[in-house]
Formats: structure tokens, sequence, C-alpha cells
């Protein structure tokens, strides 16, 4: 019998790598790597993660997670060897939390679960980034001009009636939804994992922190300031690099899935996908 | 469409005998076509048109709108003035009034205030939240890159009108953290309050505010030509604020000149003048009873290390922890209670 029910709430953007780094972390857990291991396949149902898991062994992207039909993950699992525990993870649609922001309405069973669990886990993309580039500065202009995409959704508004959230910078929209969720909580204690997915494609040279302090400025302060919030980052290539080309997909193919995931902790020192979980649910 | 689809002839033609199925008096082959006849189908969809339009306009048997499922988040807009009291009661706050001419650099200031957390993190003061992050977000959209550049100016005033003029800013500043209420005018209101006095009126918070920011526009200083109707208007205003006395004791008084750029682009000489009408100004908000303390900003930095220190200073004034307690003088929402409170003291 379980002695007790631990659940993590996931929260990011669409396409923001939660399902996939879920994924990884089944995988993890089910060969027993690391201190988690599970203790009983009776319990749950890993329908779902099991065709997740055949996909990123295929380099196939993982299915987003429908707003209709949300997932889980849910583990009977021990750490390292101690009692048992069932481990619930809802991996709920980043569209939710998209449209429940520009709304001002959150999905009832997402408000629940923020309010209910102390742990959050928040994704953002470090290649999806919507900078705060003022127009004085002509150098990120030009970066702007380069890059193909920004980011950002839909058109640049022309009127301020046609403004909404979905243009904001990236950091704006997170400091947004957290401080949101404080409210929801009454600003009980929480602790946040920052999740950077998609870390191989940055340049490596900073270690996670010193990437959201450049990148994430305004949300950096927010959590620094915020007594009731202990964070932290991890920088997390779940896929363990990019399935673009088919290059990428055959050099990803000769690695075991259980070793292709990167994992960077606040410092830069190399990490297991486990450890976010861990360290969010005080594992 | 023969009489028969169409329903009973009328004719008002008298003598004519169409309606009884003979010829029309004004020889139409049909008598539908005459101009002065009509039959009892017109009539009635006329009737019916009439009996179903004010039905359509009634709210009665309208299914009411579905409520909106999902839990109510907080708007992140600008507050109404007793949003803003209720946040100054529960966590205390400082109640800061730009005011002066339109377009003079009041509204880019407060989006400096906010952008200077969006751009990088500062050793000496940090971002702590804020309640109306989307109204400061688009405000600040125009000089974001993504914005094109394209947008007018009206683009910053249209919070003006909401009857929501207070945008919030919690800073943390020595393990301690403040909360501002920054309220965002129309310059209009200072023009008239120029024009015909009645501070309280024009501005009932002008009786609340912990530190009232005073803006001269750079733009007019810089120019011989605009330079006297701009400080005219100002020393109007501080004529006003002298014979009214509409502000509480403790507010201290900021003298801004904004858009320093341009005045020292005209030349020595304009910041000369500036300086000599500047000192007499001061001598005149000093005589007020209040502090008064010169800022002069470009809002939108040359690279200038000195202007960006300008700023600091006047952000860092904000900040000193000398405000008046936010309860002893809450922020009146109601302009004729407000002038009473002043009549009355």
């Amino acid at each position: 019998m379980a002695s007790e029910s631990k659940t993590l709430c996931m929260v990011g953007l669409p396409n923001t790598g939660k399902t996939t780094f879920l994924t990884a972390f089944f995988v993890a857990t089910e060969n027993g790597e690391g201190k988690v291991k599970i203790t009983r396949y009776s319990d749950g149902d890993r329908e779902h993660l099991n065709k997740m898991m055949e996909r990123l062994a295929e380099c196939e992207e993982v299915i987003r997670t429908s707003e209709q039909e949300p997932k889980e993950l849910r583990l009977m699992v021990s750490v390292e060897d101690g009692p048992e525990e069932r481990l619930v993870v809802p991996d709920m649609s980043g569209e939710l939390v998209e449209r429940g922001m520009a709304s001002r309405r959150l999905n009832d069973e997402f408000a629940g679960l923020t309010i209910e669990s102390g742990s959050v886990l928040m994704f953002l993309r470090a290649d999806r980034l919507v900078a705060a580039d003022p127009v004085q500065d002509f150098s990120a202009l030009m970066r702007l001009v380069d890059s193909e995409a920004d980011g950002a959704e839909g058109e640049a508004p022309a009127t301020p009636d046609d403004w909404e959230i979905g243009v904001a910078p990236t950091q704006v929209r997170l400091v947004d939804v957290v401080q949101e969720l404080l409210h929801l909580r009454n600003d009980k204690p929480l602790r946040l994992g920052l999740i950077i997915s998609a870390w191989d494609q940055t340049s490596g040279e900073l270690s996670p922190r010193d990437w959201v302090v450049e990148s994430l400025p305004l949300l950096v302060q927010l959590l620094d300031a915020l007594p009731t919030v202990t964070w932290t980052v991890f920088g997390v290539s779940a896929q363990g690099g990019t399935f673009e080309t088919k290059k990428d997909r055959e050099d990803l193919e000769d690695v075991e899935l259980l070793n292709r995931p990167i994992v960077k902790g606040r410092d830069g020192s190399a990490s297991t996908v486990l450890a976010p979980v861990c360290w969010a649910l005080e594992m | 469409m023969s009489p028969a689809e169409s329903g009973q002839v009328v004719c008002s033609h008298e003598g004519c005998e169409a309606p009884a199925g003979g010829a029309c008096a004004l020889g139409h082959a049909s008598p539908i076509d005459c101009p002065e006849s009509t039959t009892t189908t017109d009539i009635e969809q006329s009737v019916s048109i009439e009996q179903e339009e004010p039905a359509r306009d009634a709210s009665e048997g309208v299914p009411d709108p579905p409520e909106p499922s999902g839990v109510a988040l907080r708007s992140g807009v600008s507050l109404t003035v007793d949003k803003g009291n209720q946040l100054s009661n529960s966590k205390g706050a400082s109640f800061i009034l730009p005011v002066g001419p339109i377009e003079a650099g009041k509204t880019t200031f407060l989006i400096e205030l906010y952008a200077q957390f969006v751009k990088e993190i500062r050793d000496d003061r940090t971002f702590a939240g804020s309640e109306t992050l989307l109204d400061f977000e688009l405000l600040a959209f125009p000089s974001r890159i993504r914005s094109g550049n394209t947008i007018p100016e009206t683009w910053r005033t249209r919070l003006q009108d909401s009857g929501q003029p207070l945008l919030h800013l919690a800073v943390g500043q020595a393990k301690r953290i403040s909360h501002l209420l920054l309220g965002n005018y129309s310059g209009e209101l200072f023009e008239h309050i120029c024009d015909r006095g009645n501070a309280l009126r024009e501005l009932p918070l002008l009786a609340s505010c912990n530190r009232l920011l005073v803006f001269v526009d750079g733009g007019k200083v810089a120019k011989g030509g605009t330079r006297t109707s701009a400080v005219s208007r100002t020393r109007q205003f501080i004529g006003v604020l002298s014979e009214e006395k509409p502000l509480p004791a403790g507010c201290k008084i900021g003298l801004v000149l904004a858009k320093l750029d341009e005045v020292e682009k005209a030349g020595p000489a304009a910041v000369e003048a500036w300086a000599s009408e500047e000192s007499l100004l001061l001598e005149k908000l000093g005589a007020l009873g209040h502090e008064a303390k010169p800022f002069r900003i470009a809002a939108r930095p040359l690279g200038s290390a000195a202007v960006d220190q300008q700023i600091d200073d006047l952000v860092g004034w904000l900040l000193e922890e000398d405000r008046l307690a936010s309860h002893d003088v809450p922020i009146q929402p109601d302009p004729t209670r407000a002038y009473e409170t002043y009549r009355s003291n």
C-alpha cells in the first residue's frame, strides 16, 4: 500500500517539451536508472507513455497533449529503496495555460492542480524565446531580421485593442503565469523548477542560471524577490538533440534512448532527467 | 406578382374600381403597378415588421450568455481608484502622480520605470511584481522591435480614458518591497488646471499623492519659440497649487525636464536657458512648503551614462523611505468628495 501520493504540476505554453520530458522521465524510472524505481506495474495506465517512448526511440517527436484528452504519468515508485509512493504528474495541454492567461479564466482542473500541488515544473523553450528588444537595439533588430521566426504568435497588432498577451516577451508571459499561480494559491509556499527545454540549442557557454539571468531577467527578479517561492533551474534536452534532418535522426538512433537526455543543473553541472522531479518533490 | 398572390388591392384614388376587380383609374394595366394602390399583404407585412422590431430590441426571451467557465484570474490591467485603495490598504503603497502637458513624456517615463527591469537585473533594485503587468506591456509594445515602430502615439493614451488610471509596480530594494501606484492621466487635465484652476476637480488624486512629478516638455524647451509657453504653463500650474493648496503635507515635488536629449541637441544656450527657468520654478515650488527637487531625463537614452544616471536618481527618489503611510491619505475616488475634503480642511 502506498504511504503517500505526490503530485507534480507541469506548466508551460504549448510545445515547450512537457510531454517529451515526461516520457524521458518514464523511460529512466522504468529502466531503474538512478534513485527512483518503479515498484508496481498493476497500478495506472501506461499506454500513452509507452507510445510516446516508442516515438522517441524512432526519433519521431512526441504527440502534443490535446486539451480534450489530458494525459498523466501515474507510477508507484520508491526512492532509494524507501517506502512505496504514488507519483502523479498530469500532462496538461499548454493550450490550457495559453488560453487561460489570454481569457483570464483558467481551466478548473488545471487551477485545482496548481492550488493543491506545492511543486511546479515550468517549461520554456530555449530556441523559441520572444525577446523584449527595444527599438534602439539595432543589433537585436538585425538578429530579428535574420531569423525566420521570432517565436511570437501571429501578426504584430496595429491598435491597442488588437494587443493581447500572446505578443508579449516570453519572460513577461511567464511572470504573468507565476503571479497568477501564487495568487490562486493565496501565496502559499511553492517549489518551482524552471525547465529550459531544447537546451542543446543554446551555445552551451552559459550555465542554466546564467542563461536565465541573461534571457529572462524579469522572471528571475520576481522569483528571487518572492519569499514564498523556492526555485531552481535546469537545462534539459529530453530528446538529446533535434529530429529535424535525416542526419540528426540517424545520429540519435545510434544512441540508446536511456542515454539521450542531456540535463544540466543550475550551475551547469551534468545531471539526470530524474533530477527536476526529485528536486521539485523533495524526493 | 398578381393581386391574388399579394392579397386584396386597396387604392387611395377616389373612385378607382381596382379594389372591386375593375380597371385602374390611372390606367395601369395591373393595379399593383399604380403608386396609389397597395395590397393587404403589404400592409400585414408592414404591421408585422413594426411589431417584431421592438421584440428584437428587447432582452426578454433572449437567453443569457453562458457563464464563463474556469477559475477567474486577475485581469492584469490598470486599476480603478477603488482597487488602488484596496491594494494600498492591504500592502501599503506610495502614490506617484506625474502631471504635465500632452506628450511631455509622462507615460514614457512610466514605461521606462517598468522596462528597466525587463532589460536586465540591477544591483540596487529589483522587480517584485505588478498587478498591472498586461497594461505595462501594452504601453511598452510600441517601443519594442516587434512592433515595427510604426505605432502612433495614441496607443499610449488609450488607457487614460479607461476610468482605470493606476498602474502598479512592486520594487524590491534593500530587502524591502515597495508598492508604487502610478497615476496615468492625460495631459489635458494639466492644461485645464493651467487654464482655469480647480485643481482638485480636475485631478482629485492630487490630494493623495506622495510624490508629484511636474513634467516639462524638453522638446518645447529646446526651441526658443516654444520655451516661453512651456515654462509659462508650468508656472501657471504652480500658481494654482500655491493658491488652492491641494497637496497633502509631506508630499514631495519633482520638477522633471523630459527629453533632455533634445535640449542638449539644441545647444548650450538652450541648456542655460532651461537652467535659469528651472531655478525660478524651483523657487516657486519651494515656496509651496513642499520639498522640491529638479530632474533632467531622457527616456530614450543616448548611451550616455550621465543621462541614465538622471533616471536612476529620479527612481531612487521615488523609492525613498520617507513616504506617507498610504492609509493616512486614502486615494479619493470621488472628485466632489475630495474637493469638499480639501475645502473643509
